[in-house]
């Protein structure tokens, strides 16, 4: 004779998240990214230290510096100035490919107005550097 | 490009069917010419379809709206080719021998300008989008138009995101109009709620016209969702949760799509495809895709289940699946909480004085050895039983019959057909031999006209029921439905017949007798393929037409017009549930409609056939697989000596005894009487779900010992000693057989849940604990024992069904299956059927001066059975929340004026049950209709039951209602904490008031029917030029 009784099952714990970092690990220990990363953590203080000696501060400030300029840039200019440097290239290329011109061909060349305007712009970014040059 | 709207396929003239198709003829393979390089193409295929795959490299070829299982739909246009010097769509140009086509002219630019089109209502942010899968036919479709740079840019709709429904929701502004979605529900799924609206200056998807998808006529099939090729419809599921980055906030989603989009006119889209790519790849590898079968009704639906760990992403319908192809219905599609709910049984429970405690595996299967061992010893095997479930897979119901008859020593093992299918087999074997459908779904679709008896199929079969609206909408299929409601597929059908409640039998053997009295009869067919016509005739004496008028009540000129019209049809199928099989005659009345199909020639060619649609996923494989008290597998019977000495030296045991055991009804009755003592129940809900259950939990009262394996603590469960955590069908590995006799393997896609376990591994660790090691490590083992042992079974092995290949019953050991029976002989030793003479006899439980209401009851379309799984779904809960007894208006007003909230009882002889009153017409007058999911129905039924399958009448009850006072009975109340996670609003609610269905009910919904997605609405657009051209500025369509 059983008499029916009720029972509340208990909430079940979320393993959700313990499941997913198994499958990190497991991932991980697969690709072989697990092995790597345990001899890194075993490293660390002479891969830290290593970094560090490496480290020249002076090049870190420039990139940052010079990521700076690049977000002056107008990205339609930038992609006029990079098709330039591509023509440029390949105009360079071909020139380079022949007998190497005389003095009177090359001076005949400052004729070409967008020669010409190459070489003020040239010139002038120059100026701009040597104004930025230390004096002393 | 032809834009004439002529050239929009003829859908009726391309109609096939869309489930597996035997009948289909073979494909006949063509070459065409592609830039002068042959290429294997099926001839009358659209061209597309050979396109897409040439040089087995998927997406070298465009295809974004063409869908093998839609057809050629030609709103997207990125399909251009160059035939005849003209620029035409190759999803709508057949292949044909030698037909040439050209790729490189005007066609290429015309497939880049139809890419620029998509990507001007469609944002392609795809690495932090939920649809980037790797395979998301709009980026591999704009990809394959070979655009690298967008031209025109994308333009966002004046539209907000419809989040109304509980399941999915619609993003207008990454809508491309290709009308996929439309194109499914009108057409595939013939709810007909979707529509476009070519006419506005700004085209989108519209529900009924126009409302809130959640306040529409959609019943949440999940087909729009499922061929929607992007990321515009969306399972609720997947949001936020399939990519690794998609579950970003909103603005920093949009700081990431604006930077991306700032960058694109530089970087071009090349490199964006290439990134999308990458993450789809890195996202897969965290998902998993498993290939499973549904595992509510009958029918068979096969899909994808997409996971993250637990976390059910959404279930993915394959054009592969064989029953099912593209289509789900709202359980199938939708309906997984109860996976995950947090009321699943995660520990073994052991009954300890008043209460039940957790324990160890070791400790519930020591007692159960123990106890059933005691009871043997001191009863013999026979005192006890075991009951088997139709939700549990072939292996397993082959186990359950094992652990009984091997290592038990009984034959008292059953099923819950028992409950439902048993009279249909029962009618099957008197008259053609296998009780199984006589053929397939795809038959079903071929029919001329389909009978439909006592089947509410849109509701308890909906993706049958979509495949018949489908035939009927575009292939002139006629529909003949006999019910006591005017459901749905009723108000749809040509013909619908109202008998009066359990008369079944009479007009179907009257219009049996007309056909063969007016000469209408297929006699070819009966004198060479049946037996016993003379006996059967002068069975029908008392059949007259005007008998069958008189006691019917349908009109005696409707019953000849309707037996004319299918004496007159091609090819009839015949289809029934359990408004046939739950009557006191159900075995008789399902060998009436036999009878009436022999007589009319309709067994054995494509398109005709009988077919008792199964309930459950697997009431069908439950007894063919064994777990039945009078046969082993393959219904090979227990009192055959030479099949018993098979099975006994296979199990290694002496002897098998050669008389059947108890049935259910019969264990019950025997635990009532006090010779069955002790019970295994495996996943059956038998306290609510069988007849009478006053008398069924007042016997589990008396049981000495009772175990059950199950997903929660259900109502059973409180009666038990024992109760094991049972793993769900989306843990665990196995087959399932469908109504169409279709085996099919589920795959695991998760862990079971806790401590958890496969009801085969509990089967089998009960079996070791009793002294019988049975050594399976896997379920194809246990298969491969039943191959060996069973005839039916003998070709059906894991292998021949790896991924979505399927095998219908017989099974031939070559693999050569069985889709349509009776082709050339019926299961007889004659090979011819047999007409089986049939008597009347009245229903039970009549209405009386007391009891003055018929009471009906039956599934909805959210709800399966007593709503274990279903209520257990937030969404499904939301569209129907609660049980209702639904009347007339007119019955209303004579039982008091009720209206529609009110509370009543309904009183039976048996007992009483409460709900909530629902008027509506689709009863008649004097019936009600109660749903089952509230599990309260069986409190009203009686014991009586058909004679000769021992199926309750559940059908057959009569009430009277009145209105509540007090307290108000509801489930819920004391079980609230063992139903924690249910949501129905007698779970939620201390006396839920108003309608029992929400005002935003589907069955409210004012659908707008049309044929497909009207392209040619869309070509007659002022802003739509062909791809050839360029569009003008600011088109919108």
């Amino acid at each position: 004779m059983a008499e029916p009784i009720s029972y509340l099952p208990p909430v079940p714990e979320d393993t959700g998240a313990r499941d997913e970092v198994d499958d990190l690990v497991q991932a991980l220990h697969e690709s072989g990214l697990l092995r790597v990363m345990a001899g890194g953590a075993r490293a660390y203080p002479q891969l830290l230290r290593t970094l560090l000696q490496s480290m020249d501060a002076n090049a870190l400030r420039s990139a940052i510096e010079l990521g700076g300029a690049l977000r002056d840039l107008d990205p339609d200019e930038s992609a006029r100035v990079a098709a330039g440097v591509r023509q440029a290239r390949a105009d360079a290329v071909a020139a380079a490919s022949g007998r190497p011109e005389g003095p009177l061909a090359l001076l005949r060349r400052l004729r070409d107005p967008d020669t010409r305007r190459g070489i003020a712009a040239t010139l002038a970014a120059l100026a701009a550097i040597g104004r930025s040059l230390p004096r002393s | 490009m032809t834009l004439s709207p002529e050239q929009d396929r003829d859908r009726r003239a391309t109609w096939a069917p869309l489930s597996e198709d035997a009948a289909a003829p073979p494909d006949r393979h063509v070459t065409v010419r592609v830039d002068g390089r042959d290429l294997t193409a099926v001839e009358g295929r659209p061209l597309i379809e050979a396109l897409v795959s040439r040089d087995g490299t998927p997406g070298t070829f465009p295809s974004v709206c063409y869908h093998p299982a839609l057809g050629a739909i030609q709103t997207c246009d990125t399909c251009a080719v160059e035939i005849d010097g003209e620029v035409v769509r190759a999803c709508a140009t057949p292949a044909t021998d030698g037909l040439e086509v050209g790729l490189g002219g005007a066609s290429a630019d015309a497939r880049e300008q139809a890419g620029q089109r998509l990507v001007r209502k469609h944002t392609l942010y795809c690495t932090v989008c939920d649809h980037n899968d790797g395979a998301c036919t709009l980026k591999k479709g704009v990809e394959a138009t070979g655009l690298t740079h967008e031209t025109i840019g994308f333009e966002p709709k004046p539209y907000e995101v419809d989040d109304s429904h509980p399941f999915y929701r619609y993003d207008p502004d990454q809508c491309i109009l290709c009308g996929r979605c439309v194109e499914a529900c009108q057409d595939v799924q013939v709810t007909e709620t979707l529509s476009i609206d070519w006419g506005s200056d700004d085209p989108r998807v519209l529900w009924d016209g126009g409302v809130p998808a959640g306040e529409s006529s959609c019943v949440s099939c999940g087909h729009c969702v499922s061929v929607c090729p992007c990321n515009a419809l969306m399972e609720k599921s997947m949001l936020g949760k399939h990519g690794l980055m998609t579950d970003w906030p909103g603005d920093v989603r949009k700081l990431a799509i604006d930077l991306v989009k700032d960058v694109e006119p530089t970087t071009g889209y090349l490199p964006l495809y290439a990134l999308s790519d990458a993450e789809a790849k890195a996202r897969m590898s965290v998902n998993d895709v498993t290939k499973t079968v549904c595992t509510y009704c009958g029918v068979g639906c096969s899909f994808d289940v997409v996971t993250s760990d637990r976390d059910i992403l959404k279930i993915q319908p394959s054009y592969d699946g064989p029953a099912n192809s593209i289509s789900t219905c709202v359980k199938g599609k939708f309906g997984w909480d109860h996976i995950n709910a947090s009321d699943r049984l995660t520990k073994p429970l052991v009954r300890d004085g008043q209460r039940f405690r957790e324990t160890t595996w070791d400790e519930a299967l020591d007692v159960i050895a123990e106890r059933l061992g005691a009871i043997k010893g001191e009863h013999g095997a026979d005192a006890l039983g075991v009951i088997g479930s139709s939700k549990a897979t072939n292996e397993e119901s082959y186990l359950t019959m094992k652990l009984a008859r091997q290592v038990i020593g009984t034959h008292n093992v059953d099923n819950c057909s028992r409950y439902c299918q048993a009279p249909a087999t029962q009618g099957l074997w008197r008259t053609v031999g296998y009780g199984g459908d006589s053929g397939s779904i795809s038959d079903m679709e071929r029919a001329s006209l389909v009978i439909m008896v006592g089947t509410n199929t849109a509701a308890s079969h909906p993706v049958i029921a979509s495949r018949l609206r489908r035939a009927q909408k575009l292939h002139g299929q006629q529909h003949v439905v006999a019910d006591l409601r005017r459901h749905e597929m009723a108000q749809r059908a040509e013909i619908f017949l109202k008998p009066a409640p359990g008369t079944d039998l009479v007009w179907m053997s009257a219009m049996t007798r007309y056909i063969l009295d007016e000469g209408l009869a297929d006699d070819d067919f009966l004198k060479q393929r049946v037996n016993g016509l003379d006996d059967y005739r002068e069975s029908l004496a008392a059949y007259t037409i005007e008998y069958a008028a008189e006691r019917t009540g349908i009109d005696a000129d409707t019953l000849r017009s309707t037996a004319r019209t299918i004496a007159a049809a091609e090819s009839v199928c015949a289809l029934w549930a359990m408004g046939v099989t739950q009557h006191s005659m159900g075995s008789d009345t399902s060998t009436a409609i036999s009878n009436l199909l022999l007589v009319t020639g309709n067994y054995g060619r494509p398109g005709t056939g009988a077919y008792p649609l199964r309930g459950h996923n697997n009431v069908q494989g439950c007894s063919d697989f064994g777990t039945i008290n009078t046969f082993y597998t393959g219904y090979q019977p227990v009192s055959d000596e030479a099949v018993a000495d098979k099975f006994a030296a296979a199990w290694h045991i002496d002897r098998l005894p050669l008389e059947g055991g108890l049935d259910n009804h019969g264990m019950v009755d025997a635990i009532q009487e006090g010779s069955l003592r002790g019970l295994v129940v495996i996943g059956e809900e038998i306290s609510l779900v069988d007849a009478n259950v006053n008398y069924v939990q007042e016997a589990l009262t008396k049981l000495d010992f009772l175990v059950v394996s199950e997903l929660f603590f259900s109502r059973t469960c409180e009666f038990a000693d024992v109760v094991l955590p049972a793993a769900a069908s989306l843990e665990k590995d196995g087959t399932f057989t469908s109504t169409e006799r279709r085996i099919q393997r589920l795959n695991k896609a998760m862990d079971p849940i806790g401590e958890a376990r496969a009801d085969w591994r509990i089967l089998q660790g009960i079996a070791e604990r009793m002294g019988t090691e049975w050594g399976y490590t896997h379920p194809s083992d246990i298969m491969g024992e039943i191959a060996d042992l069973t005839p039916m079974f003998a070709g059906v092995s894991y292998e021949r069904l790896e991924g979505y290949r399927s095998l219908q019953w017989p099974v031939a050991e070559d693999g050569t299956d069985s889709p349509l029976l009776y082709e050339e002989s019926f299961h007889f030793d004659d090979g011819k059927a047999r007409l089986y003479p049939l008597e009347f006899r009245e229903p039970v439980n009549q209405t009386t001066d007391e009891y003055p209401l018929h009471v009906n009851n039956g599934r909805t379309l959210e709800h399966f059975h007593e709503g274990n799984m279903t209520l257990r779904s937030e969404g499904l809960s939301r569209i129907e929340p609660d049980t209702y007894v639904e009347m007339t208006q007119r019955t209303a007003s004579e039982q008091g004026g009720l209206r529609t909230g009110d509370w009543v009882k309904l009183i039976s002889p048996s007992g009483e049950m409460s709900a909530r009153i629902l008027l509506s017409d689709e009863v008649a007058d004097g019936e009600v209709y109660v749903p089952m999911q509230a599990g309260e129905i069986n409190r009203l039924t009686s014991n009586d039951t058909d004679p000769d399958s021992h199926t309750p009448a559940y059908k057959e009850t009569s009430a009277r209602v009145e209105r509540t006072d007090g307290p108000i009975e509801r489930r819920g109340g004391w079980r609230r904490g063992a139903d924690r996670a249910r949501h129905g609003a007698r779970d939620r609610e201390d006396v839920p008031t108003g309608s029992p269905l929400p005002p935003h009910h589907h069955r409210y919904g004012h659908p707008t029917p049309q044929l497909g997605v009207r392209v040619d609405l869309k070509w007659e657009r002022e802003d739509y030029v062909p791809p050839t051209e360029t569009e003008p500025k600011g088109a919108k369509a």
